[in-house]
């Protein structure tokens, strides 16, 4: 009878924290993911509400995950100007990693960032930002003309420059950024051109 | 009454004497604020708990106070974190899943179990207050000592503590890049928190605050984890 009532007692102040905390959460969540997306192009080239203009993806095959991957559009005006993928890849040296890959309509490359990873520190997390400039090897790539071959590391063969000391971390984001760029190849029209996704993401 | 907290802080601290909670105090010691937003998240969380086990004391038969605990603990934690993810967002996303751990830290059980449950509500709320703070001081400690050597700097990335709005307090000592990567891992975790832990017995047996009766009078000082 004690416990039962206890645990209803707790039960009761978590329901008040969650019920309070709600709104904040969900608002802090929702800016973390636009400030993320916000970095990727200049703020005066799009105009529209980049997390309101979504695509879910469902392509197992590509983006290795059954879960949907997220494209947001950059509008200029109701024209598209880029698309960003929202994806991870299971390749990493320690665990997913999380990545940004945004392109141009012409399926040149904008930018890449990665936002979430748990790779080596001072080696494989050279691949953010923050910590070298790696990944702007990425930014305003053409890829129309790259080969399967060209896809890989320097030493390799290819055209991207490697990471010493994590080869593998290297490899798998190079890896996700070609499959996105290829699926863009793929599905530039379905893209640009479905509507948007009527659901709020969480 | 300052023994409790010579207690707390020094001759029983829980990270560096009673050895309690140690996967957080290794894995989350890499920075100056990571350390002490988890401590300082540890340490409401035993002033809480200590409290209500103390206030609850009259219902606790003797069959279920493990589970009113675990409830206590677990409740409390969940507020805590949805409370720190509501208002300390960057924080809570560094720190990850070691705020919901804390509900596994030892130190908040035996705590409960040796001392609260067995003490009037002034006495439960002060071994709560300084025990947390022990807590909080071993994190702090070896989180300066890690961030100092690992990176060359105190409170890099203090934003995440004290929100966007504040001045960035990071006191950069060395040059921008210098990184020695033993102290940011955790293997240079462990080898600063041996020589700590021997440091701080070292020092006690020195000053002769150490003695039989201090081991003794804490039976649940054997836990450990």
């Amino acid at each position: 009878m004690a416990l039962a009532l206890i645990a209803a007692g707790m039960g009761l102040l978590i329901a008040i924290t969650v019920n309070s905390t709600e709104v904040r959460i969900t608002d802090q969540r929702l800016a973390a993911r636009v400030a993320r997306l916000t970095q990727l192009m200049p703020a005066n080239s799009y105009n529209n509400i980049l997390h309101q203009d979504t695509l879910a993806i469902h392509a197992p095959g590509q983006f290795q995950t059954d879960l949907a991957v997220t494209a947001y559009r950059a509008r200029m005006d109701g024209n598209v100007v880029s698309v960003i993928f929202a994806l991870t890849t299971i390749d990493g040296y320690n665990g997913n990693i999380d990545l940004l890959v945004a392109l141009h309509t012409d399926g040149r490359l904008q930018a890449v960032r990665v936002v979430r990873h748990q790779e080596t520190p001072g080696l494989g997390d050279r691949i953010e930002l923050r910590k070298s400039d790696w990944v702007r090897q990425f930014s305003e790539l053409p890829t129309s003309t790259l080969t399967n071959k060209d896809w890989q590391l320097r030493k390799h063969g290819g055209r991207f420059d490697q990471l010493t000391g994590a080869t593998i971390t290297a490899t798998a984001v190079l890896g996700a950024i070609e499959r996105t760029v290829k699926y863009f190849h793929e599905h530039r029209e379905w893209l640009l051109e479905t509507p948007a996704d009527e659901i709020e993401l969480p | 009454m300052s023994n409790y907290w010579r207690q707390g802080l020094l001759a029983n601290n829980p990270g560096l004497i009673q050895l309690l909670g140690l996967c957080p105090l290794l894995a989350i010691s890499n920075t100056l604020v990571n350390a002490l937003g988890l401590g300082i998240a540890t340490l409401l969380t035993v002033l809480l708990t200590n409290t209500a086990v103390s206030l609850l004391r009259p219902f606790l038969y003797h069959a279920i106070r493990i589970p009113v605990f675990v409830i206590i603990i677990a409740g409390l934690v969940t507020m805590i974190e949805r409370l720190m993810e509501a208002w300390l967002f960057d924080l809570h996303q560094t720190l990850g899943i070691f705020v919901p751990l804390i509900v596994t830290n030892c130190l908040i059980l035996a705590r409960a179990e040796a001392f609260a449950s067995r003490q009037r509500l002034p006495a439960a709320m002060l071994d709560g207050l300084t025990m947390g703070c022990g807590f909080l001081l071993a994190l702090t400690l070896l989180g300066s000592i890690r961030e100092l050597l690992g990176h060359g700097s105190l409170l890099r990335d203090s934003q995440l503590l004290f929100g966007t709005a504040s001045p960035d307090l990071t006191l950069q000592l060395t040059p921008e890049h210098y990184q020695f990567l033993l102290f940011s891992l955790p293997p240079g975790a462990f080898l600063l928190l041996g020589l700590l832990v021997a440091g701080l017995r070292w020092w006690l047996n020195d000053t002769n605050t150490v003695t039989a009766k201090d081991h003794n009078q804490e039976p649940t000082a054997e836990i450990s984890g």
